[in-house]
Parts: C-alpha cells; sequence; structure tokens
C-alpha cells in the first residue's frame, strides 16, 4: 500500500513539474532530470529508483501536453514543439489559440492511447525489425529533406535555409564549451527569430474565442496513424526526435491543413516520449534525456517496471488534458490584456538571460545566428521546416559516415 | 524588403563564421585530475592522462584514467579504439553516478 501510495504522490508531483517545465520558456524536462540524477545519492535515500523513474515519466509526460502553451501563446517553442509555432501562430492571430492547443491535445491524448495500445505490439517486433531499420535512417531522411525541399515554392532558398540551418546545428554541437547547445539552437532559430519579426511588426493579437477548432474526425484519425507511424522511426533510432517525426509524417501528403499538423505535431511528441521508454527496455537505448536518466536510475529493468512507468503515463496524461485546458483558457483570457509587442520583448529578454545562465554567455551567438536564420526564412517566403536541417543534416552525416 | 533580406543573410554567415572559428578553436583548459570534484558537475573539462582499465559494456565504454595527481573514471558511449597504457585527452561533462565524479566523455585524442 505504501509503495503505491508514493507512486501516486510521484505522479503527481511529476505532473506539477512538468507543468513548470512546460509552461516556462527555456526549461525543459531534460534540465530537471539532470539535476534529479545529480542529487540522486540524497533523493534515493527518501525514494526508491523506481518512484525516481515514475517522477521522471510523469514530469516527460505533464510536459509533452502542456509545452504546445508558451509555443503557440507566446511563439517560445522548445525542440519539440517548434514546428507547431508558425501554424499554432497563425491560428493565434485568427483568435483561435485556445483551439490550437485543442488540436494539440487531442494529438498528445489519442496519441498516448494508441502508443500504449500498440506498445505490447512493440516489445515483440523491435528488437527484430531495429537492427535491420537502423542501416537506412540516414536514406530515409536524405529522400524527406529532398521531398520537402521540391515542394517548396522558392526551392533554391529552401536549399539555402536547410544548409545554413544544418552547418548552424553541426557548429553548434561541436561548440564543446557549450552545455545543452540545442536551447540556443532552438529558441534562435523558432522562437527569437518569430518574436522579433512580431515586435518588428507591432502585432496585435486579436480576442480569443474560447471555443474549438472542428476537424473531421477522419482528418483526425489520419493525423494519428501518420504520427503512429513516423514516430516508429524516430523513437528508436539515435539522433531523431519529434521534429523529425513530424517532418517525415508531413511528406506523406502534398499539403497538410495546418490544424491535422498541430494534430500530429501534439500526437509525436507524446508518442516519441512513450515509446522512448520502450525502446530504453527492449534494445536498451534510450532516446530521450529523460530515458537516458530512467536508465541510469534503473539499469535494466524489468517488464513489471515497464509496465508500471506505462500506467503512470496514462494516469498523468489524462490529467495533464484538463490541466492544459484550464491553463490554455487562462493564457487565451488575459493575453489581450497584453500588449503582445513589449509581451514578446520580455520573452526574448527571459530567452536571452535563461540561455545564457543555461548554457553559457557563448550560446548568446548561436541564438544570435539562429535568429537571423530564422528571420531570412520568414522574409524569404521559405517554410519554417526547412530549418530543421539544423538536425536532420548533423544526423544524415553521422549516418553516412 | 531586399535590403532587410540581404542584412539577414549576412547577418546569418557572419555568425557562422565566427561559431564555426570559436567552435574549433575554444576548448577548457587542461584540468588536473585531482580538481574534479562535486563543485565542477555539469561542467565541461579537458583532462590528460594514461588509461589504465578499459571495460566494455554493451552500450557503453568504461575506462579510467590516470595522471600525476590523481585517477577519474570515464564513460564514453561510441567507438573507443584505445587501449590500455595510451596517453589520451579526454574532453567532456562531469557527472556524478551513484555517488561517484566520472566525466562523461565527448572527445577523446591520442596524446603522441
Amino acid at each position: 500500500m505504501l509503495i503505491e501510495l508514493q507512486l501516486i504522490i510521484v505522479a503527481l508531483l511529476g505532473l506539477v513539474a512538468g507543468t513548470i517545465t512546460g509552461i516556462i520558456p527555456g526549461i525543459h524536462v531534460n534540465l530537471i532530470a539532470i539535476l534529479l540524477f545529480a542529487g540522486s545519492s540524497y533523493f534515493l535515500g527518501y525514494l526508491s529508483p523506481i518512484a525516481l523513474a515514475a517522477f521522471i515519466v510523469a514530469m516527460s509526460i505533464a510536459h509533452t501536453f502542456i509545452d504546445f502553451l508558451p509555443s503557440i501563446f507566446l511563439g517560445a517553442p522548445d525542440e519539440d514543439t517548434a514546428l507547431s509555432v508558425l501554424p499554432g501562430h497563425r491560428l493565434l492571430l485568427k483568435g483561435m489559440g485556445y483551439g490550437a492547443i485543442k488540436l494539440t491535445l487531442i494529438g498528445s491524448f489519442y496519441g498516448l492511447i494508441f502508443a500504449l495500445a500498440i506498445a505490447p505490439l512493440l516489445l515483440i517486433s523491435i528488437p527484430k525489425i531495429y537492427p535491420f531499420v537502423s542501416r537506412y535512417i540516414a536514406f530515409i531522411l536524405i529522400a524527406a529533406s529532398l521531398f520537402l525541399i521540391v515542394r517548396e515554392k522558392y526551392k533554391m532558398w529552401a536549399i539555402i535555409i536547410f544548409f545554413l540551418s544544418g552547418i548552424l546545428g553541426i557548429a553548434t554541437l561541436n561548440f564543446i564549451v557549450i552545455k545543452q547547445p540545442l536551447l540556443p539552437l532552438f529558441s534562435g532559430l523558432f522562437g527569437t527569430s518569430l518574436l522579433t519579426i512580431s515586435f518588428i511588426k507591432n502585432v496585435k493579437l486579436p480576442e480569443q474565442k474560447i471555443k474549438k477548432i472542428k476537424v473531421k474526425t477522419i482528418g483526425k484519425i489520419k493525423a494519428i496513424i501518420t504520427s503512429l507511424f513516423s514516430s516508429l522511426f524516430v523513437s528508436f533510432l539515435p539522433g531523431v526526435g519529434a521534429s523529425q517525426a513530424a517532418v517525415i509524417g508531413s511528406s506523406f501528403k502534398k499539403k497538410i491543413d495546418e490544424k491535422i499538423f498541430l494534430i500530429m505535431v501534439g500526437a509525436i511528441n507524446t508518442i516519441v516520449m512513450v515509446w522512448s521508454f520502450i525502446a530504453l527496455y527492449t534494445i536498451q537505448k534510450p532516446r530521450t534525456g529523460s530515458a537516458v536518466i530512467i536508465g541510469k536510475f534503473l539499469g535494466i529493468f524489468t517488464q513489471n517496471q515497464l509496465l508500471l512507468l506505462l500506467a503512470v503515463s496514462l494516469f498523468v496524461g489524462s490529467l495533464a488534458v484538463f490541466q492544459t485546458l484550464i491553463f490554455a483558457k487562462i493564457f487565451a483570457k488575459n493575453i489581450k490584456r497584453i500588449n503582445y509587442k513589449w509581451l514578446c520583448f520580455v520573452i526574448i529578454i527571459f530567452i536571452v538571460i535563461i540561455t545564457t545562465i543555461i548554457s553559457g554567455p557563448l550560446s548568446i551567438l548561436i541564438l544570435v545566428t539562429g535568429t537571423f536564420i530564422g528571420i531570412t526564412c520568414s522574409l524569404l517566403g521559405v517554410r519554417k521546416m526547412q530549418m530543421m536541417g539544423c538536425l536532420l543534416l548533423p544526423v544524415i552525416l553521422y549516418y553516412l559516415f | 524588403m531586399k535590403y532587410l533580406i540581404k542584412l539577414s543573410l549576412i547577418c546569418s554567415l557572419i555568425g557562422l563564421f565566427l561559431i564555426i572559428f570559436l567552435a574549433n578553436h575554444l576548448e577548457p583548459p587542461i584540468s588536473p585530475l585531482s580538481e574534479i570534484d562535486e563543485r565542477d558537475i555539469e561542467e565541461i573539462v579537458k583532462v590528460q592522462g594514461e588509461i589504465v582499465r578499459v571495460i566494455e559494456h554493451e552500450t557503453l565504454i568504461l575506462f579510467t584514467l590516470e595522471d600525476e595527481t590523481g585517477k577519474i573514471d570515464c564513460v564514453f558511449y561510441n567507438d573507443f579504439p584505445f587501449y590500455e597504457n595510451e596517453n589520451v585527452e579526454v574532453i567532456g561533462e562531469v557527472v556524478e553516478y551513484k555517488g561517484k565524479i566520472e566525466i562523461e566523455a565527448t572527445k577523446i585524442n591520442l596524446l603522441e
């Protein structure tokens, strides 16, 4: 009874922690997980390793639900929500920010349900399929990148943006004195660039409507199925994450509706996190920062422990839906009272401060360069998706060479 | 508009060149192994020493580095073409694992 109570309490604490990390731009679950691990000798005096692992799972799952709030309302994404910024921002400018969040929640919740439903199949098949698929990931990503460039209106500029972002990504990941290099990289490319443009254009947000955006059921089903397929590649292969899965998933259709895209990004974000725990169990390879830390706490863990962590995912995910809707209403009701231009300015300053504290003063150079590349991308009319070259190019080169 | 595009493109290129230059030239100073402690957790450090022990696991390599001042355990998650008694330079992040300080290596170079 005591262990069950302990697990419920840590799951609820994880929900709170994931809410904090999700709402505040620049704070990621990986940071909290690393700090937790750094203090593990202290925490293990009070909690069992499985309880600590359950806390990280709860925090990570809650984060995947709520992190679209700053991404859409504040234009301040992390690497997993980066691609949601532009479609989400477009809906925000139409007064449908709350509806945009609800779309990502539909994706996250149904993605969670289906990810858990398919889990038994993955437990059997992944150890057999993984060695075969991992040999071809570079070619899959090259094909997806080329396909997306070919669909652009301005193909030459798309190639330039892809390679500029790719070179920035390679240089950033090799910049060894920078801690948490993805923070300034993604904040610059997808966050401060958009915020700077909003500041310059003096964007005024319209009244936000608290109502859902209608999407046909068949559209939702297609989005979830596409998300499951594209997440399959990235959940079990190194170097690729939710953003790449969104890129791959969106390449299956010539033109993807922004509402369907938001459901997809929401689903992929959560599915990738859940399946990273399954990857840790089946092939002992952690694919997210959270899974890395869980692996360090538990080592090789049992099927019962995996089932427990998946149960925690479902418990917390269910609560996170309601919690996120409450916060989304608060954001939607209050954002018009705020001068959005100066809110953008404050968030830019906040991102600069957080980046300096977490990644060091030199990371500002990455942040600023990413910002200029992001601004160039927007001014040229190239889709922000091409800036995912910042991760795609390093991963492709890693697997090719 | 064209002026803004040119300006942001030029600034992007200047930033890229600066980052590439600094990434290739900036490294932390060499630290004696005895000076690596809890205060350095999450810091990037550079150390040099002799590999005195290598243990291969399925997903990682554990090795012990020794210099004149002390020893430290290191963990590396990639291919490890080094052997015991070789002198190497290791760059990585200081972490705590089960109460012990170790270095999560990101770059290892053989010293002549």
